[in-house]
């Protein structure tokens, strides 16, 4: 070391206080703080599974509560009619819509049938077969 | 538990050298003790397991206290803040005009050449130490330092040995 190094190195400096030691030990020894800095996640995981049980709870609820469909009727004007004349009365065909079935559909897997050939969903093919 | 066990560790080694490598980013004894508060506050919630804990700890120290002066716009009010911090403990004694000499021919140095001689003669770094904690190159950290102890020998006038 030289001159100058003795120098500078011999120019006085701060030390740390006694204040820094006990607030470090605060962190050393009481990891419990960590706890507290990780509780907004906590919290917005708590509420995105208190709105997604909502929002199931609403939606059974909603399928539940619908009436079955009786009576709803669409009119299907048939070719003949003129289509200037719209009388349902006269010139349609009433058909049943199954609203309860219209929305579950977006969501839910379609009723497997059971038949005699097995259970699932019941085809209806056009065209001739061989035994016709 | 055992995670936090480096970190304490290299604090109780290192306490003095830590202190002083936020100080000399910082040139204030509060700030700095908040800098190294923010810092081990950091690496006592981090999940890791440094390969050398105390190159990290010091790398931390000095980056929150970076981040403390660039948030405190510090560094511009430094020369101004500088010699108050300094003279409130040089004692009053015949060698203060020499002490007073050598703290502005020190203030004198750029920023970066001054951080390498504190880091070396006070903080007890070795040049490679510093190289890590600075992530600069070894061999511009030993010109650095060597440009600054020629630069500090003009200033205050001192005839080689």
């Amino acid at each position: 070391m030289n001159d100058i190094e003795a120098l500078i190195s011999g120019l006085p400096r701060p030390s740390p206080s006694e204040d820094l030691d006990v607030r470090l030990a605060k962190i050393f020894y009481h990891p419990t703080q960590t706890v507290v800095l990780g509780a907004p996640r906590r919290w917005v995981s708590v509420l995105a599974t208190c709105a997604v049980c909502a929002g199931l709870t609403g939606f059974m609820l909603g399928r539940l509560s619908m009436t079955p469909a009786i009576g709803t009727t669409v009119t299907v004007i048939t070719p003949q009619a003129p289509p200037r004349e719209m009388a349902p009365d006269r010139n349609g065909v009433p058909i049943d819509l199954a609203e309860q079935h219209a929305l579950a559909e977006f969501v839910m897997l379609p009723k497997r049938s059971e038949s005699l050939f097995g259970n699932g969903p019941l085809e209806v093919q056009s065209g001739s077969t061989p035994f016709e | 538990m055992a995670q936090q066990d480096w970190v304490e560790e290299v604090y109780r080694r290192h306490r003095r050298s830590l202190y002083l490598t936020a100080w000399n980013v910082l040139r204030c004894s509060s700030l700095a003790e908040d800098a190294i508060h923010s810092a081990f506050l950091r690496l006592t919630e981090a999940r890791v397991s440094p390969t050398d804990p105390k190159l990290y700890v010091f790398r931390a120290v000095r980056n929150a206290a970076i981040d403390l002066a660039r948030a405190r716009g510090r560094r511009q009010e430094e020369s101004l803040s500088v010699g108050d911090e300094v003279r409130s403990f040089a004692m009053p004694t015949v060698e203060n005009d020499c002490i007073a000499a050598a703290e502005s021919a020190l203030l004198q140095l750029d920023e970066p050449s001054r951080e390498v001689v504190e880091l070396h003669l006070h903080g007890r770094l070795t040049f490679q130490e510093i190289a890590e904690v600075c992530c600069e190159p070894l061999q511009t950290v030993a010109s650095r330092y060597r440009r600054a102890l020629e630069k500090l020998r003009r200033l205050l006038e001192v005839p080689h040995e």
